[in-house]
């Protein structure tokens, strides 16, 4: 009996030892600071292409670590409400001549989809492109889904993807582009709107008819159409995929070219005016090589137009939430700076936009 | 009437094996009992009821040789004479146990066994010239040890498994007389298998003198002789544990012991042994507190997690008489451990510290037969070892079921690529390995030391399979005179698989996985005689090894090597001492590892590939000493042994070509242990026993390294010119100067003290103190980067150290069970003892000012502002609110604080204190 007793003893007080000497700060899912708009990241390198989670829980963005010798993105996710950023898929370390960026991350309900770019820092060649899937979970296993370049039927190269993201469950959606040179930046130019369906035993190309020289596209939430803007253009257009059909969604008109589009509801957003960079290249002729601009909300019952505040920014990627309450986008910070003559009085004033973002959370 | 100079003599003219280490002889004479009784000619002497019948000489002499070491019955029957037997007879291996026999006239010849036990003086026997240092399964059980290596480790001469200055792997393991050594790895890794406590009937260290039968030794023999099953069913079982003791005492140790012997039908004996243990942490530390309450190690500075540990050794025996002749032993052994292994760097991540697998398997069968005739005795051991080993990440966390046992194999990712041995599978990453970046997960959340997302990317799988046969043929030739022939033969299977930093595809920085499969055998014969006078006793011996690596590299060819080893030693008796001489060359074959290609990390991302050497020839060592043994007072010993130790062919890497980062291995290093140890034993008597020993040794190691000569030069004082010495010497890797050993037991008799209740508490407790305090072992100096030595090897000495163990037992009973209850205690007094140090400092801690250089090198690598979004972002670091912790201001002191983390002293200290709850019932 004593030795059972004992043993019982001995059994009761074990205690758990595996406690990790993890350092215990939770911290809590809010932002540093209330005030609106919100500024979710303090990132000194960029933050950008943020897209929801299905839910409208979670902000999936491409951030870029600057503790990360190589300069790789990653994708990284976060609450919607702001806080910490956790990495959801990095580009493997130890590979130094190469510098990859994971981008324009696509989170569906059961795939994260997201571009790699990969480039060879020593030799500065050129980027290679591809298309990745996970289950959204940190270092899930990556699933290749289609390596570029690739020739559309039309015979344009695409060599990336732009606006990725799911049209429906098995089907991306994103923008063909292929890459023009302004120096000392390599630029993308968008081709054709293009559908990757995975549902298929082979995984196949649509190229969408109607769409060339599109600059931005994004799917509608039921997945049967697009929106979509094209280089140089005032207008935000939508096309319904099963019909072909398309209509004019909203002309921002003398306010400015359009492009990023995103609707939920009677709601649209899009980056209108500011510096959307129109060029005319080579090879591919009008692009834009865009630097950010006025944010602007759509009622498309009435087709009134509200201009978000800048607050010292220009934007881009504005996304809007799966039920259009909140918006999240890159806000580029702008700096005015005075000219002077030589007697110090101002004449004039040089406005220089940062090519490094943080992202935006605008409420209701 | 007896004395200990007609013993001697006695045993001078019976004779006994001279280092047949697993076995022993009985020896004495039969007479008529009472005073100058008439010595019984023809009388039948007999072993463990029946077996290894002899007839006793016209002086009514016997000799029972090859006898299993442990205890034994000896019975005598004669004519007209009660038939006599004596139990107990505890027969030590390689000695003599001298046992007469007086039997009483009985015309009728009916009278009952008489049983009585006797024991024998076991030191000055001058034919056992071996320096044999030994510890009964009985006296395993008094010390505070738990394994046999820690009680080996008490012996004059160990230092750790390091036996007379030898490094790890030197020593080879006597399993029941044969042989048993992990030949891949020996002097990196474990044995493999661990030989229960509870199966032994006796462990001893032999550092000297060992017979030619025994070879592949240059250090020291552990000798270990299991012990048969009873001849009536009984049983042990035993736990104990420290886990009701809290914090700082608590280390989540369980350790259960069970034991059950008995007779089986058609008189086989029968034994089973599982031992089972689990530490939730395997490697206690007694670092110091840290001082920065940040530090999670400062509210629990005890315990350190990812550190669990669990094994499992199973064994049984049999025993089976065939006939009267001859006896087959059968012994399975399996021995199971896997440890989790704490990495400092993985300190706040864990899941992805190393882990650890091996297992090992020996499967021994003994046959011996008499050949009653011309008395001559044949052993046939056939022998089955397997070691198996695997480290690497972790594929899952374990689950533990009961304190730190899992009852599961804990997976190691990619293992299944390493045992197929695909190195071309193996040029891909290694599915599931992440590259490592520095963890976020620390309080200081810079980007700096620690590591996390994934692990160190290390993958090593190796094993080692033998079948060694061996034939020991012993021929009394005359009274005087005994020769000794046998001869082994091991086939052996070697296969190992390395990749590193498997995380990345193999190519320009990352070298190939590496892969070995051959088949090494080797074989030796050996021939000893051994000869008496009165007053001398000689023995000669000759041994000749040879081993072929069969490391079938490109464009290498195998090449069997051999040596050839001459044994003698000398022994008398002069003025009351036993005075013994002896030589003896020792030969063993180098770890097969060094004969294959490896792969390995700098740790600098520049992993490098080593070649194999399968040219690789025979270490050996040359040993001279001179013993003296002397009995003072009655139960008080003395031994001393001067010994002086030439190594040679020691394998050692060398530089291969001009490209520093090439090495190969070779048989290249030469050295000299010279010792003098002194042991002073009082035997149990009048409840009270010491033994208290003391070694002075010296291990040098010659080198005619250029690299260390240029190391080495001194300015002559009078022409002022550069003077380079021919050779350099520098201490070996155990050369531990002074060590002193104080074993105390004693016990209070069963009548003593007060009676409490009807109980008197402290009677029948015993007790056994251990103090050991020895000189500091040398370690080498390196530059800060660790990757160049600096100075010598080994210029630089740890502090001595000193601990004081204690195990106090009592016998308990609780209505028919007995048992016994007892407190275990390891360095009861809490001494901090340093067992290593850095060796760019050669102090366990790092300078402030390089504290500061480390954190100042790892801010100036990542100067960035911690953004508030990043998991690395602290609150209560960002001094200014801005929602960066930026600038140096902020910055700076968590890289101090990361630093000072990081090298935190944490295995520089011995043990701390520890102690253990134990219950042991018999039944």
């Amino acid at each position: 009996m004593r030795i059972r007793s004992a043993v019982a003893v001995a059994m009761a007080v074990g205690c758990a030892h595996q406690e990790p000497l993890a350092h215990h700060e939770p911290r809590a899912d809010t932002p540093f600071t209330a005030s609106q708009p919100i500024r979710l990241t303090y990132n000194i390198a960029t933050d950008a292409s943020p897209a929801w989670s299905f839910d409208g829980r979670r902000l999936y963005y491409s951030a870029h670590d600057s503790a990360r010798s190589d300069h790789d993105a990653c994708i990284v996710t976060m609450p919607s409400t702001g806080g910490t950023r956790t990495a959801v898929q990095c580009p493997a370390l130890g590979v130094n001549d190469t510098s990859e960026l994971l981008e324009r991350p696509a989170p569906g309900p059961d795939l994260l989809a997201w571009s790699r770019s990969e480039l060879g820092v020593v030799e500065h060649s050129s980027p290679r492109h591809s298309i990745l899937a996970a289950v959204p979970v940190p270092d899930a296993p990556v699933r290749l889904l289609l390596r570029f370049p690739y020739a559309t039927t039309a015979g344009h190269p695409h060599d990336m993807p732009l606006f990725l993201q799911w049209l429906r469950p098995g089907v991306l959606l994103y923008l063909g582009a292929s890459f023009g040179t302004s120096f000392p930046d390599t630029v993308w130019l968008g081709d054709q709107v293009t559908l990757l369906n995975l549902t298929a035993p082979v995984p196949t190309l649509d190229f969408v008819a109607g769409t060339s020289g599109a600059s931005a596209v994004s799917a509608s939430p039921d997945g049967t159409s697009i929106y979509y803007t094209i280089t140089g253009d005032t207008r935000v257009l939508r096309q319904d995929l099963s019909t072909g059909l398309e209509t004019l969604v909203h002309d921002f008109g003398a306010a400015g070219i359009a492009r990023d589009p995103s609707v939920v509801g009677q709601r649209l957003a899009a980056i209108v005016g500011g510096q959307p960079g129109l060029r005319d290249f080579p090879l591919q002729g009008l692009g834009q090589v865009d630097r950010g601009g006025h944010l602007v909300l759509v009622d498309l019952q009435n087709g009134a137009e509200t201009v978000v505040p800048d607050g010292d920014r220009l934007y881009r990627r504005p996304a809007l939430s799966p039920d259009g309450s909140r918006m999240v986008a890159e806000g580029f910070p702008y700096v005015v700076t005075p000219i002077l003559d030589s007697s110090g009085a101002v004449v004039g004033a040089d406005t220089v936009t940062s090519r490094r973002a943080d992202l935006w959370l605008f409420e209701e | 009437m007896r004395t200990p100079w007609a013993g001697l003599l006695l045993l001078l003219l019976t004779g006994a094996p001279l280092a047949a280490q697993a076995v022993g002889t009985v020896a004495g004479v039969v007479r008529a009992a009472g005073p100058g009784g008439t010595p019984l000619a023809g009388a039948r002497v007999t072993v463990d009821g029946g077996r290894y019948p002899v007839t006793t000489s016209a002086q009514g002499e016997y000799r029972l040789r090859e006898v299993t070491a442990g205890w034994h019955s000896v019975a005598a029957a004669a004519i007209s004479y009660r038939p006599l037997s004596r139990d107990s007879v505890l027969v030590r291996a390689g000695q003599t146990t001298l046992l007469d026999l007086p039997l009483q006239a009985d015309p009728i010849g009916l009278a009952p066994i008489e049983v009585i036990a006797d024991r024998v003086d076991s030191v000055l026997d001058p034919l056992a010239v071996a320096d044999q240092q030994r510890f009964t399964a009985e006296e395993l059980r008094r010390l505070p040890v738990s394994s046999v290596e820690e009680a080996i480790a008490l012996s004059a001469g160990a230092v750790g498994e390091s036996y007379r200055g030898g490094r790890l792997g030197q020593q080879a393991f006597i399993v029941d007389g044969l042989g048993l050594k992990n030949q891949l790895d020996a002097s990196t890794g474990s044995l493999g298998v661990r030989v229960p406590p509870a199966l032994l009937a006796e462990a001893s260290l032999v550092t000297n003198g060992f017979s030619a039968r025994y070879g592949q030794a240059v250090s020291a023999l552990v000798n270990l002789a299991t012990r048969d099953g009873g001849d009536r069913w009984a049983g042990r079982l035993s736990y104990e544990t420290d886990r009701p003791l809290g914090n700082g005492g608590d280390y989540g140790l369980d350790r259960g012991v069970v034991s059950v012997e008995g007779p089986l039908p058609a008189k086989i004996r029968f034994l089973a042994v599982a031992d089972l243990s689990g530490k939730l942490d395997a490697d206690p530390i007694n670092a110091p507190r840290p001082a920065n309450p940040r530090d999670p190690r400062h509210d629990a500075p005890w315990l350190l997690p990812h550190n669990s540990g669990e094994q499992a050794d199973l064994a049984a025996k049999l025993t089976i008489p065939l006939g009267s002749q001859q006896t087959l032993r059968i012994l399975a052994l399996h021995s199971a451990d896997q440890r989790l292994l704490y990495d400092p760097a993985y300190k706040y991540d864990l899941d992805l510290a190393p882990v650890r697998r091996s297992s090992g398997n020996l499967l021994n069968t003994h046959l011996q037969k008499v050949f009653a005739g011309p008395d001559i005795i044949a052993d046939l051991r056939v022998g089955y070892f397997s070691r198996e080993f695997t480290r690497g990440a972790p594929s899952s966390l374990p689950d533990y079921q009961f304190g730190a046992f899992t009852g599961k194999k804990i997976g190691i990712v990619g293992e299944e690529i390493a045992r197929a041995q695909d190195t071309a599978g193996a040029r891909a990453p290694i599915a599931g390995l992440l590259a490592p970046t520095f963890s976020d997960q620390t309080p200081w959340g810079v980007p700096a030391f620690f590591l996390g997302r994934g692990p160190r990317g290390d993958l090593a799988w190796n094993r080692f399979r033998e079948v060694r046969t061996r034939l020991d043929l012993s021929v009394p030739a005359g009274r005087n005179t005994d020769f000794y022939f046998g001869g082994e033969y091991s086939g052996q299977g070697v296969r190992t698989f390395q990749r590193v930093l498997g995380y990345l595809p193999t190519g320009d920085t990352v070298p190939a996985a590496t892969a070995a499969n051959f088949s090494p055998w080797s074989g030796a014969i050996y021939s000893e005689v051994q000869a008496r006078s009165t007053d001398l006793a000689i023995t000669l011996g000759l041994r000749y090894d040879q081993f072929s690596g069969r490391a079938e590299l490109p464009g290498k060819a195998a090449q069997a090597k051999r040596s050839l080893s001459p044994r003698f030693a000398v022994s008398t008796v002069l003025k009351g001492a036993t005075f013994i001489a002896s030589i003896g060359k020792f030969s063993q074959a180098p770890d097969y590892q060094y004969l294959v290609d490896a792969a390995f990390d700098d740790t600098t991302r520049t992993g490098r590939s080593r070649q194999g050497n399968p040219g690789l020839g025979f270490e050996s060592s040359t040993q001279y000493e001179f013993s003296l043994r002397i009995r003072p007072v009655p139960f008080v010993s003395v031994r001393g042994n001067v010994y002086i130790r030439r190594l040679d062919g020691l394998v050692a890497s060398v530089p291969l070509s001009v490209d520093p980062d090439s090495s190969i291995f070779g048989n290249v290093d030469a050295g000299s242990v010279k010792g003098a140890e002194v042991i002073v034993e009082r035997e149990f008597q009048n409840n009270w026993a010491v033994r208290v020993s003391y070694s002075l040794q010296e291990a040098t190691a010659n080198s005619s390294s250029a690299f260390f000569i240029r190391r080495s030069f001194t300015i002559d004082p009078v022409s002022g010119d550069t003077l380079f010495p021919s050779k350099v010497e520098f201490p070996l890797d155990y050369d531990r100067r002074h060590t002193l050993t104080a074993i105390v037991s004693g016990a209070v008799p069963a009548t003593a003290g007060p009676r409490v209740l009807g109980v008197r508490p402290f009677a029948a407790i015993e007790g056994t103190v251990i103090f050991r305090v020895a000189s500091g072992l040398p370690f080498t100096f390196t530059n800060a980067a660790g990757d160049s030595i600096v100075g010598l090897p080994n210029d630089g000495r740890l502090p001595g150290t000193s601990t004081l163990d204690m195990l106090v037992r009592r016998p308990i009973r609780l209505g028919a069970v007995r048992g016994i209850v007892y407190v275990d205690a390891r360095n009861l007094l809490n001494r901090r003892n340093v067992v290593s140090v850095r060796r760019d400092t050669g102090t366990p801690v790092l300078t402030e000012a390089g504290i500061q250089a480390l954190a100042d090198s790892a801010l100036s690598a990542n100067p960035s502002p911690i953004p508030f979004e990043s998991p690395r972002y602290r609150p209560w670091a960002d001094l200014d609110g801005n929602g960066y912790v930026d600038g140096a201001g902020e910055l700076r002191p968590l890289y101090l604080a990361a630093a000072r983390d990081f090298t935190q002293p944490l295995f520089a200290f011995g043990p701390p204190r520890l102690f253990r709850l134990g219950m042991e019932i018999a039944f």
